[in-house]
């Protein structure tokens, strides 16, 4: 409800919950550590790939040279400027993962959301289904799905849609929980005795009261979306030159990790960094959001 | 409260005959039937008049709130009849439903659970409008404001989130979200018994200043005697689903004729100590049968004093005895208690 600003009529300061998350998360010296380094990673990649569009299509007759001033990174055996590669595969890497938790997102939250309030037969379908994607292991259909979208070329749009049509489950699991245990809320009872239509309900008081679970989660589902990506990649499943991922890098590096081994460890060493940064950027939302962390924290 | 006594020839406003509701134990296993029945509500028959109170009281667990609950549809009714204004409620669409919710509001026992933490009190208080359609960006923040005035709080504050609030005035905040759609009829189920008692009062001074104001009918739901003998016009009593007696309050308190309505008296503590010293206590034997299985014939037999083979046999209507005064018993006899 749009109804009354967040700033009170008076002009007196009102603690929302998201001022309150956002203030106990400024006080989270890892997570800021962590999103500072994301973000100079992901500006670094925007820069780089926006000021040298063509460094990793462009070869050199540098083969395999270690890093040096003219490619910080240094090159492959092929003679690619290795720092285009991984800053290109980096920004790869995060379109694909933001593509991924946001279809974790939207997705989770409504089935999650649909099965957690409504219940009965509605609820156990949609739960089986889940189950069924939970105990196959992602992998095996990530294997035998990306053959059949691999020989349509592969591309990071098709590899996110994938990754993404099957990495909700996890959300929607805690969104039904959370949903669960919400509706039986007395202020849920309330709405509805005034006449609110189920969607009144779920989008106005149990999303809000659950947005903290929905956002700790979506962010980590970003880690998660990376290292699959990478996994498969790394299978040569994924991504297909000439795009380019971290996770095809550290399997194209990892051959020559011990006579050349800037590039096996650059790119696995981003990659490290990057998915540890949002790792700790997840766990100061998880501890920024839980009230009861809030008074520890002081 | 409205000081009058209920007139029989006015049209109630919201009218119960025999209702009932059951519900149904679920089992765990899919596809498996029903394991037992709690029968919480059976055969309840009450009239509601405009602008008075009727106190609904009993011990927890007998269906006053089931009986509440049910008016609005948040507890459905198994069989009988709700009508308000004349028009019947049970098995109508949500939709349809939609249109009396604007006459016919709650305000719940629990003043810290029935808010949604999340929103603000002006937008708790304003939902109502929302959902009926009824909120506009120019009249609907006057509306808030007035409804908060009414209920004693100061508008500047529809800002604040409910923690900010002390339990009698998130009261008063569920109050005007209750009052905002001018309501003809009002639910109150246990509105107080979770407050202090200093705040008790002035809650309770609202809610008569409120129907003195605009005329609601309250259904007042409670286990507290003290605070129904103060707000009610008339009281019913409940027990095990079924309501025992129902009278003009003054008829009830000085001359119960239900056995149980006299034992429940009799152990409301007296403010005179003497008085309370010297009276009869009556004390019943056992405990409430389960609401699964009860009792044959006299849902109280079990535990009554009077109890013989006809009340096993034959539930007991509720009959009127004068001055309508209802009793649901084969041997009624009034008693003075207190």
């Amino acid at each position: 409800m749009s109804i009354f600003r967040k700033k009170g009529r008076s002009g007196e300061k009102i603690e929302t919950q998201w001022s309150t998350a956002m203030r106990n998360f400024r006080k989270d010296k890892m997570a800021l550590t962590g999103i500072a380094i994301f973000v100079i990673i992901l500006i670094v990649a925007l820069v780089q790939t926006m000021l040298n569009p063509k460094g990793w299509s462009t070869l050199t007759t540098d083969f395999a040279k270690p890093p040096s001033w003219h490619h910080p990174f240094g090159t492959t055996d092929s003679g690619l400027d290795l720092m285009s590669g991984c800053l290109k595969g980096a920004l790869q890497d995060l379109i694909i993962a933001v593509i991924v938790s946001t279809m974790a997102l939207v997705i989770g939250t409504a089935v999650g959301a649909v099965a957690g309030y409504f219940g009965g037969l509605l609820d156990s379908v949609l739960m089986r289904v889940v189950d069924l994607l939970l105990v196959v292991p992602l992998l095996t259909i990530l294997i035998v799905m990306s053959n059949i979208f691999s020989s349509g070329g592969g591309s990071p749009l098709a590899i996110a849609l994938l990754i993404g049509f099957l990495s909700w489950t996890y959300i929607s699991r805690l969104v039904r929980a959370e949903f669960l245990a919400l509706r039986e809320r007395p202020f849920v009872e309330a709405s509805i005795a005034l006449g609110a239509s189920s969607w009144r309900v779920i989008t106005r008081h149990l999303i809000p009261n659950a947005i903290g679970v929905i956002m700790v989660n979506t962010t980590l589902t970003v880690a998660g979306a990376i290292l699959l990506e990478s996994t498969l990649s790394y299978l040569g499943l994924g991504i297909v030159p000439p795009a380019v991922s971290l996770g095809m890098l550290v399997q194209d590096g990892q051959g020559s990790a011990t006579t050349s081994p800037w590039q096996f460890f650059f790119p696995a060493g981003l990659l490290l960094i990057i998915v540890l940064c949002v790792f700790v950027i997840g766990d100061g939302m998880q501890a920024a959001f839980d009230p009861r962390n809030a008074r520890r924290r002081k | 409260m409205a000081t009058d006594s209920t007139d029989t020839t006015r049209s109630p406003v919201l009218s119960v005959r025999d209702l009932v509701v059951h519900f149904q134990k679920k089992s765990s296993l899919p596809f498996a039937k029903p394991t037992s029945v709690v029968h919480a509500v059976c055969g309840s028959s009450f009239d509601l008049f405009p602008g008075e109170t009727l106190g609904l009281v009993g011990e927890s667990g007998c269906g006053k709130t089931t009986t509440g609950r049910a008016m609005l549809q948040l507890a459905e009714p198994t069989s009988g009849s709700i009508k308000f204004d004349g028009q019947e409620l049970v098995g109508l669409s949500r939709k349809e439903m939609g249109e009396i919710r604007q006459n016919l509001q709650i305000v719940f026992q629990d003043p810290f659970g029935s808010l949604d933490p999340k929103m603000t009190v002006g937008q708790s208080i304003a939902e109502p409008l929302a959902i009926h359609g009824r909120w506009t960006d120019e009249e609907g923040p006057g509306l808030v404001a007035e409804a908060m005035r009414h209920v004693g709080l100061d508008p500047k504050f529809a800002s604040r989130f409910p923690n900010e609030f002390s339990g009698g005035q998130r009261q008063r905040i569920g109050i005007a979200r209750a009052l905002i759609l001018n309501p003809k009829v009002l639910i109150l189920d246990e509105p107080v018994s979770a407050l202090d008692v200093s705040v008790q009062a002035g809650v309770i001074n609202l809610l008569a200043d409120l129907q003195e104001k605009f005329g609601i009918a309250y259904l007042m739901i409670a286990h507290d005697l003290s605070v129904v003998r103060h707000v009610s016009d008339r009281v019913a009593v409940m027990y095990l689903g079924r309501i025992v007696e129902i009278a003009d309050k003054v008829d009830l308190y000085s001359a119960p004729q239900h056995p149980y309505t006299q034992a429940l008296l009799s152990a409301a503590p007296l403010a005179d100590p003497k008085a309370e010293r010297q009276r009869k206590r009556i004390i019943l034997e056992g405990d409430v049968p389960s609401p699964t299985n009860p009792p044959s014939g006299c849902r109280f037999r079990t535990r009554c004093p009077k109890a013989q083979d006809i009340c096993a046999n034959e539930i007991p209507d509720l009959i009127d005895r004068g001055q309508n005064h209802a009793v649901a018993c084969h041997f009624p006899e009034a008693m003075k208690i207190i």
